[in-house]
């Protein structure tokens, strides 16, 4: 296991840069996920910690020794790809082996690793079988299990669940999550997934037109995030943003604010929570019931506001509401984004 | 519903059999009349009105056409020529394929686009230089100059181009991440799963050297050179008593190893030519 250090690191494509300065320190046994939209770098940045891309300026460090020049074979990374990229010529031992046979690690050895890896991943019926004979989530525990016999120093995922379909992703995430707290090795994930970056990471890296937004832990972005792209990207339904004037009790900002709230900082009476605030009067267009709770949009003042409702009785379409606030819920971000 | 698709279905397969059947009876019509006139027997060829199936099968003009010329000889000139032919575009074919699929250098597309732009030039205009840079080395009436001019072949590079793009990238990282150079993936990765592609231009490949006519008429003199093309021709030319039926079963032989190959390989063929998206 080793700690990574990424020291700002550029990466241009012609004259397109697409990473600017990005620094993230990655501790020994961490697990962090890179999360962002497509097209926001993240899948980059982690190419070129594998030496699959060459930064353009900047140092990449992996166990203290910097990899910039070091090829792939070298630097002791274990890449699991989105579409698994499995040798479909190959069986699933064959799979497991090979990289340890090109490292010329002794067959018995390579036998015991393969054995143990399967076992763990729930593969050993299936050694002797092709990938093409294999379901989604196997062929992405046979790519774990590649991963996995090499014993790297960091494992680098690129969005290996997003093949899977949503029952299995569920699945294949505990599974994964699991495995991580069993093996406790350095881990670099990618994803656009924002619940699978909740859920697996010990810190997240908030990435967003190249650059870092924010790093922290995944409650402490959630609860405290520090742009405005942050405050959106996290959470689930994403924050309602409102922009207009802020009324009075709270502490008046400076010039134009936009300030966010969460749906179940929303609410659809005064009732039940402490100091709520008016924020005025609606009409619902939309209700999504979930069971014990529905996300209600509302629209008001021209704005769409959604609301996380816990009632027996949901509104219906078309109702007039009244939206209230929790205002010590509310974020206020200036105009480039950044938290006041 | 479902009966209702099925027949619907068989119908239109039906018609679509009857439909192909009338060229592939036009096409195998003159091998079949070949098959039948080296059958018959010396007068029965020339007979009015023309039948085409023979009165009673023999295999007296295959004999009479094994022992008036050197077939054996020709047979192993051409299988020779056309494997080692074969083999040479496969190999090369392979390297620059992956070459102008995997890699970056520059004048990329300039070095794709003078490769698909060979394939516009008929072989004819090259005939007059190669001939004389072959009989500059005294190469004339040797193995190698019936061999080396068609080493390289624009069209496998291009339909093997086409093939290793559809290789995901990925494939290709994975391995290198595990310690794999580009030759042994080239070699143990891109080579067997592309090998539909490469049977396919495999077998165009060998079907083509075999079928040689005009070049090794050219720089061969002697008939330990000559090739199974060339034989027939000269056959033909040194027997012009020699009846048809025996014309026929020398050139039954001599055509024997190409169409045997296609049908020993034909599914491959086929799904080589349509996997690649290339049709001939």
């Amino acid at each position: 296991m080793a700690n990574v250090e990424i020291t700002k690191v550029r990466k241009c494509f012609g004259n397109v840069e697409v990473l600017h300065e990005i620094s993230l320190s990655i501790q020994t046994g961490e697990f962090v996920v890179l999360v962002g939209p497509s097209g926001c770098g993240k899948s980059t940045l982690l190419r070129m910690v594998a030496g699959l891309d060459v930064p353009t300026s900047g140092t990449i460090a992996i166990d203290s020794e910097i990899v910039n020049s070091m090829p792939p074979k070298l630097r002791g990374v274990a890449m699991v790809f989105q579409n698994y990229a499995l040798y479909p010529h190959m069986t699933v031992r064959q799979n497991l082996s090979f990289g340890l046979k090109l490292a010329k690690v002794d067959s018995l050895e390579i036998k015991k690793r393969v054995l143990e890896s399967s076992e763990i991943l729930g593969i050993q019926d299936h050694l002797d079988k092709k990938p093409g004979q294999l379901s989604g989530g196997q062929k992405q525990r046979v790519a774990m299990g590649r991963a996995m016999v090499r014993q790297p120093k960091v494992f680098l995922f690129d969005e290996p669940l997003s093949n899977l379909d949503a029952q299995l992703r569920v699945k294949m995430r505990t599974e994964l999550s699991l495995l991580h707290r069993r093996v406790q090795a350095t881990s670099i994930y990618v994803t656009h997934d924002q619940v699978e970056a909740m859920t697996l990471a010990d810190r997240i890296a908030v990435m967003y037109q190249g650059k870092l937004e924010q790093v922290g832990k995944p409650l402490e972005l959630y609860q405290n995030p520090k742009t405005k792209f942050v405050a959106s990207f996290i959470g689930t339904p994403s924050m309602n943003f409102i922009e207009g004037e802020i009324l009075t009790k709270l502490k008046p900002p400076k010039g134009s604010v936009c300030g966010g709230f969460r749906p179940e900082s929303t609410f659809l009476s005064e009732e039940g929570a402490p100091a709520k605030l008016f924020l005025g009067k609606g009409r619902v267009v939309l209700v999504e019931p979930l069971g014990a709770m529905a996300y209600v949009h509302v629209s008001l003042a021209g704005q769409t506001v959604i609301i996380e409702a816990k009632s027996e009785v949901f509104p219906k379409n078309e109702d007039p509401v009244s939206v209230w606030i929790d205002p010590t819920k509310i974020f206020f971000f200036q105009d480039n984004g950044n938290r006041l | 519903m479902d009966k209702l698709t099925l027949t619907r279905q068989n119908k239109n397969r039906i018609v679509a059999t009857l439909i192909l059947l009338v060229p592939a009876a036009i096409q195998c019509f003159p091998l079949l009349y070949l098959l039948c006139v080296s059958s018959k027997k010396g007068g029965e060829v020339i007979q009015y009105p023309p039948r085409l199936l023979p009165e009673q099968l023999t295999l007296i003009n295959y004999q009479e056409a094994l022992s008036s010329a050197p077939l054996l000889r020709f047979l192993l000139n051409s299988a020779l020529v056309a494997t080692s032919i074969t083999f040479l575009q496969v190999f090369t074919s392979v390297l620059a394929a992956y070459a102008l699929s995997r890699l970056e250098f520059k004048g990329q597309r300039w070095v794709m686009a003078l490769i698909v732009g060979t394939m516009m030039i008929p072989g004819e205009v090259t005939i007059i230089p190669n001939y004389f840079t072959l009989a500059s080395w005294n190469w004339l009436n040797t193995y190698p100059a019936l061999i080396l001019p068609f080493s390289v072949s624009g069209f496998g590079i291009f339909l093997l181009y086409q093939f290793f793009k559809t290789i995901p990238k990925e494939l290709e990282e994975a391995a290198m991440l595990e310690g794999c150079s580009r030759l042994r993936f080239l070699f143990q990765f891109m080579v067997p799963l592309s090998l539909p592609a490469i049977t396919a231009f495999a077998i165009y490949s060998f079907v083509g050297a075999w079928n040689q006519y005009l070049w090794p008429l050219i720089v061969t003199q002697s008939t330990e050179m000559q090739t199974a093309q060339i034989g027939i021709g000269m056959f033909r030319s040194q027997n012009e008593s020699m009846s048809w039926g025996v014309i026929m079963a020398a050139t039954a032989m001599l055509i024997s190893p190409t169409v045997l190959l296609f049908i020993a390989t034909q599914k491959q063929f086929v799904r080589g030519i349509t996997m690649s998206g290339i049709k001939g």
